[in-house]
């Protein structure tokens, strides 16, 4: 995958996430910039695809990057990714933008489409990385439906367990089991098996 | 700072793919969050479901954002490096202003207070009780006068906090949580300013050696309420590393408290353990995360109270 640091972006006088996030943790902006660059459009989309609202997705993705700003001395490699890292940052931050409309505006959530102006030409970079979305996209879409709902509740429309529960009528431990096995079908369809490390204890 | 989430391991790796996946009530992810920012196991199992979480970000089509963002976050970031430098220079007026008024503050030699006992103890100088910051004659309080005049070094500290406070607040636009954070450590900051102007309070100026020869700062033990303890210049403390204070004498320290450093690269502990035999020295050095019953080492950084 093109931006996951460790392994790509070796090349000539690119530097890794985890290089950018060092020297932005030493308070050098442009190093926030290159990062800013590349993962804007990735998580403007997330942000735009969780709130359903393309202002809010902006002020999402301003606040991530300024919280990544602020934050960068507490990323530590051995808890993953520069990428993970990121990417965490967002998603949360559109969640918590997410779930304060709802309770200023109590929006029915489950009615809201996905704005249509999101689906745009495809404007990923890289081919490299638009073939990774379509695997994690064909990926997503091979797991076992109640497993696919899970993962999409929780982490595209912000809902906790208890509500997940609810709304899919499944006891909180089904959708405890549902969101782990889910995660690890994803992983082991995406990742080499030979990289696997959890400890399915 | 919460090392006792109250989670155990095995409950946070229960928890795990709730959590990577942002489907935990607040309150349960902040204790995950927490768990896992101080404890000393690996959990690599959240790494490993977090990266197939993260998986999911790149499911939405990509979206170019419009150039407006970029333009605002790096303004945005250009103000907030201006007010952290504004903050610094706030922090060392602030440090150095509260420690010039210490007569009796001297650095302590780092072997002394792990071995050599002291050849000539500081308890001969008066302690540094300072005034309140109005300086109205007030027959009632016993104001020992230090230099500089006590009126002028409280006036000093309350002008810098403000500064400091403002910033630490011009920080934090839009951040609801780090807001949320940092005003409660702006309430600490001014409570142990407050304790620094009251009357009967002991302040000690703590001067940093070696690695950490930059550091350097306070501690306020008030005549009653909490002790504090507030230091500049020490880098966040690695994976599995904790501050640790200790209060005692020149021959004999014990265990006041552990600390880390926060994300405006202030370090400040509220609750200055100080129980036990009068202070007389108050010293800080690195430990094991979850802190030690006596120092490991030489003091990164020390500094010695009135008698």
């Amino acid at each position: 995958m093109r931006t996951r640091s460790s392994d790509a972006a070796g090349g000539a006088g690119e530097p890794t996430d985890e290089m950018l996030l060092s020297r932005i943790a030493a308070s050098d902006p442009q190093a926030l910039e290159v990062l800013y660059g590349r993962y804007k459009a990735i998580a403007f989309a997330l942000a735009a695809r969780i709130t359903s609202d393309r202002g809010l997705a902006e002020d999402v993705l301003q606040e991530s990057f300024l919280g990544v700003w602020r934050q960068a001395a507490r990323y530590t490699p051995e808890r993953g990714s520069a990428r993970t890292w990121v990417l965490a940052i967002v998603h949360h931050r559109a969640i918590d933008a997410l779930r304060r409309r709802r309770l200023t505006a109590q929006l029915p959530d489950a009615d809201v489409p996905p704005p249509p102006s999101l689906q745009l030409p495809d404007i990923w970079p890289e081919v490299a990385g638009r073939l990774d979305r379509e695997a994690i996209v064909t990926a997503l879409g091979s797991l076992p439906k109640a497993q696919r709902e899970v993962l999409e509740l929780a982490y595209f429309e912000g809902l906790t367990q208890a509500e997940i529960a609810t709304r899919t009528g499944a006891p909180l431990g089904t959708v405890k089991s549902r969101a782990r096995l889910g995660l690890l079908a994803l992983r082991d369809r995406l990742v080499a098996p030979a990289v696997i490390g959890e400890s399915r204890s | 700072m919460s090392r006792d989430t109250g989670l155990t391991c095995e409950a946070v790796r229960e928890l795990a793919p709730l959590y990577v996946l942002g489907a935990l009530e607040p309150a349960r992810s902040a204790a995950v969050r927490a768990h896992l920012a101080s404890c000393p196991e690996a959990h690599e199992e959240v790494q490993g479901l977090g990266g197939a979480a993260a998986y999911l970000s790149q499911v939405p089509e990509p979206l170019e954002p419009p150039e407006g963002v970029g333009v605002r976050l790096m303004a945005a970031v250009r103000a907030d490096l201006r007010a952290r430098e504004r903050d610094q220079a706030a922090v060392e007026r602030l440090i150095d202003s509260v420690g010039s008024a210490g007569s009796s503050a001297h650095p302590v030699r780092p072997t002394s207070i792990l071995e050599a006992p002291p050849t000539s103890g500081p308890g001969t100088a008066p302690a540094p009780t300072l005034a309140p910051p109005v300086a109205v004659p007030s027959p009632g309080a016993r104001l020992q006068v230090a230099r500089p005049g006590p009126g002028r070094l409280a006036w000093l500290a309350l002008a810098a906090a403000v500064v400091l406070i403002a910033g630490l607040g011009a920080w934090n636009i839009g951040l609801r949580q780090t807001i949320d954070r940092q005003t409660a450590r702006a309430d600490v900051l001014r409570a142990a300013l407050t304790a620094v102007s009251a009357p009967g309070s002991q302040v000690a100026q703590l001067k940093g050696s070696g690695s950490a020869a930059d550091a350097s700062g306070f501690a306020v033990l008030p005549a009653e309420g909490e002790a504090y303890l507030v230091l500049r210049g020490l880098p966040p403390a690695p994976e599995g590393k904790t501050y640790e204070a200790w209060v005692g004498s020149t021959s004999a320290v014990r265990a006041a408290g552990l600390f880390d450093v926060g994300d405006d690269g202030l370090a400040i502990l509220a609750g200055l353990d100080t129980t036990g035999p009068p202070v007389r020295l108050v010293a800080v050095t690195l430990e094991r995360a979850a802190g030690a019953a006596q120092p490991s080492g030489s003091p990164l950084l020390s500094g010695l109270l009135g008698g």
